[in-house]
C-alpha cells in the first residue's frame, strides 16, 4: 500500500475509525510478525512480541507525528515489544536456541531447513546485534532510523550490522563448528592485518 | 577465510564492517572490492547473510493472526485509540481542558459584556465610523467589500483584524465580515487537481508566479480571493500577510482568515500544536468538503498536511501531505 495509503488510514484510525484502525493492522501484521519472529527466535514468543507491538501501534498512534513513515514508525514500536519480550524471556525458562538448532532437518523442505538455519544463526547472536542486523536485512531500515530506534550512533548500527552479518556469514558457512573457531578474520575491534 | 590475502595494491583490505557498508550502498571500498577477489568473496558471504536474514519466515495461521488483530482493535475502542493503556488520565486531562477552555470562555463573554456596557456611548460611535472608514479603504479591489481578514496590512494588521473582528457586532454594519465565507476551490477530482491549487499557496515562501496560481486556483471556481492564501473570499489584492515571526522564514504564513469549519476535527486527527495556513471550501468529489492545511511546529520539520473534511459531519474524506 502507498504512503499515502497508509496516511489516511492513519488518518482516519487516529479519529476512531475502528475499520481503519482494523485495515492499518491487517495492511503491516505479515511484515511486523517477521520481525517478531525473526527478533524473539521462536514462534510462541513472535505470536507474543507482535500480539504486544500491535497493542502498542493502537495505543501509541495518537502520539505518532508523522515525521517518519508509519511503517518506519511502526517497526519502532514493535522491535521494542521485541526487545520486552527477550527481557521477559530471560526470566523465565524456555527451549534453548540449541534446541531449536538442534532439530533434525533432513525431513523438513528445503526452504524450512534453510529459514530454520537463518533463525538458528540469528537466534545465537546477541539481541542487540540481532536488531541491527534484522531492522537492516528484513526491513530495509536505513542506518539512521536504527540509530533512532535502538538509541545508539548511527556509527554503532554500522558497526553492529557488520559483526553481525559476519558472524551469520560464519554460522551459515560452518554451521557445525562452534563461532569462535571459525572466526579467523578480523573483527571490527581488532586491526586489520594485510 | 581470508586473512591471508593478498591485497592488490599492497594497502590494506577493507574490513567487514566496511565490506558491509558496501553491500548497502557505501562506494568507499567499491574500488578495493572490483579488484580483489578475496574481497569480492567476503562480501558476497555478507551480501548470502543478509539475503538469508531477508527470505520469508513461516506465517502464523490466519486465526492467529485475526484474533491478535481483533484484540488489538479492541483495545482501541469504546474511548478511541489511544485510551487504553491510559484511558483513565487521558480523559481526566480532556475534561481539565474542556472545563479549562469553557471558564476562559466564559470569562472572555463576561468581560466583552461589561466592555460593552461601560464604554461610553460616543466611543462606540467613533469605532464604529473608524472601521467603516478602514473597511471603505479596504473594500475596492475586493468584489464583496468585506473586511480583509489579515490579508492586507503588514505587521499590525493582525491584531487590528482582531479588534475590528471583535468590535464589529457592535458596529452593525459591519457584522457580516464575521461570517466571510471561506475561499472555494470548487469541484475538485482527485489529490493531484487538490495539490495543483493549494500546492502553491502553502509552499514555503511564495512566489510571485505561485501567488497567481493559487489566485487562478481559487478564482476560477468562483471564488473572489485575489492573495496567495485563499482564506477569505474577501480578500483584497496585495501581499500576503505574514506574522513577525514568519516573515523572515521559509514556511507558510498562519492562516488568519475566519474560523474554518472542521478545524477541530481536522486536528483530532494528529495535527493538534500544529500550525493551520490554509482553509478553503471545495466539492471533494462532489461532497461539499473543507481543505484545511497545517505546518507542523516547528515549521521547518515535516510537511504540510492537507485534510479534506466533509462540510457537516467533519468526516476525513481524504489526507496529503506536501513537502514544504
Amino acid at each position: 500500500m502507498s504512503q499515502l495509503g497508509d496516511d489516511v488510514l492513519v488518518a482516519r484510525a487516529v479519529g476512531g475509525d475502528t475499520t481503519a484502525i482494523n485495515d492499518l493492522l491487517r495492511l503491516h501484521y505479515d511484515r511486523l510478525y517477521s520481525l517478531c519472529l525473526r527478533m524473539t527466535g521462536n514462534e510462541a514468543d513472535a505470536l507474543d512480541a507482535c500480539q504486544e507491538a500491535l497493542l502498542a501501534v493502537v495505543r501509541g498512534l495518537p502520539s505518532f507525528d508523522r515525521r517518519s513513515a508509519f511503517p518506519t514508525w511502526a517497526y519502532r514500536v514493535t522491535t521494542n515489544a521485541c526487545l520486552d519480550e527477550l527481557r521477559r524471556r530471560r526470566r523465565r525458562p524456555i527451549a534453548s536456541v540449541d534446541d531449536m538448532a538442534a532439530i533434525e532437518h533432513r525431513d523438513l523442505p528445503e526452504h524450512a531447513a534453510e529459514r530454520l538455519d537463518v533463525q538458528a544463526a540469528l537466534n545465537r547472536l546477541p539481541p542487540e546485534f540481532r536488531a541491527a542486523v534484522v531492522l537492516r536485512d528484513l526491513t530495509g531500515m536505513s542506518y539512521e532510523d536504527i540509530s533512532a530506534t535502538l538509541g545508539i550512533p548511527p556509527g554503532t548500527v554500522r558497526s553492529r550490522i557488520a559483526r553481525g552479518r559476519a558472524a551469520l556469514a560464519d554460522h551459515l558457512g560452518a554451521p557445525d563448528r562452534e563461532p569462535d573457531q571459525r572466526r579467523q578474520r578480523p573483527t571490527p575491534d581488532e586491526p586489520v592485518k594485510p | 577465510m581470508t586473512t591471508d590475502r593478498t591485497p592488490p595494491t599492497g594497502g590494506l583490505h577493507p574490513s567487514d564492517e566496511e565490506l558491509s557498508a558496501f553491500i548497502d550502498g557505501d562506494p568507499a571500498a567499491a574500488a578495493h572490492v572490483r579488484r580483489c577477489r578475496d574481497c569480492r568473496a567476503r562480501a558476497d558471504q555478507l551480501q548470502g547473510a543478509a539475503r538469508a536474514v531477508a527470505t520469508p519466515v513461516a506465517l502464523p495461521s490466519a486465526d492467529a493472526r485475526e484474533a491478535a488483530i481483533a484484540r488489538a482493535v479492541a483495545a482501541a475502542s469504546p474511548a478511541g485509540i489511544g485510551a487504553a493503556p491510559r484511558a483513565r488520565e487521558r480523559w481526566v486531562l480532556r475534561f481539565r481542558w474542556r472545563a479549562l477552555a469553557g471558564v476562559g470562555a466564559a470569562a472572555v463573554v463576561a468581560a466583552s459584556i461589561v466592555l460593552l456596557v461601560a464604554l461610553p456611548r460616543h466611543d462606540r460611535h467613533t469605532t464604529t465610523v473608524a472601521l467603516r472608514n478602514q473597511n471603505a479603504a479596504t473594500a475596492p479591489t475586493s468584489t464583496t467589500g468585506g473586511m480583509a481578514f489579515g490579508v492586507n496590512g503588514g505587521a499590525g494588521s493582525t491584531s487590528a483584524s482582531r479588534e475590528r473582528a471583535s468590535a464589529a457586532p457592535a458596529a452593525g454594519g459591519v457584522q457580516q465580515l464575521q461570517t466571510a465565507p471561506l475561499a472555494d476551490l470548487g469541484d475538485v477530482p482527485d489529490g493531484a487537481a487538490l495539490r495543483a491549487r493549494v500546492g502553491p499557496a502553502v509552499h514555503r515562501r511564495p512566489t510571485s508566479d505561485q501567488t497567481a496560481a493559487a489566485s487562478a486556483g481559487a478564482s476560477g471556481a468562483g471564488s473572489t480571493s485575489q492573495g496567495p492564501t485563499p482564506m477569505a473570499a474577501s480578500a483584497p489584492a496585495g501581499p500576503p500577510e505574514r506574522s513577525a515571526d514568519t516573515s523572515a522564514s521559509d514556511v507558510p504564513p498562519p492562516y488568519s482568515g475566519p474560523p474554518p469549519p472542521c478545524e477541530a476535527a481536522a486536528r483530532s486527527l494528529g495535527p493538534a500544536q500544529d500550525r493551520l495556513v490554509y482553509a478553503a471550501t471545495a466539492k471533494w468529489q462532489g461532497t461539499p468538503a473543507v481543505v484545511l492545511a497545517f505546518v507542523p511546529e516547528p515549521p521547518a520539520a515535516g510537511a504540510v498536511r492537507v485534510y479534506v473534511m466533509e462540510e457537516g459531519s467533519c468526516r476525513l474524506l481524504y489526507s496529503d501531505a506536501y513537502d514544504q
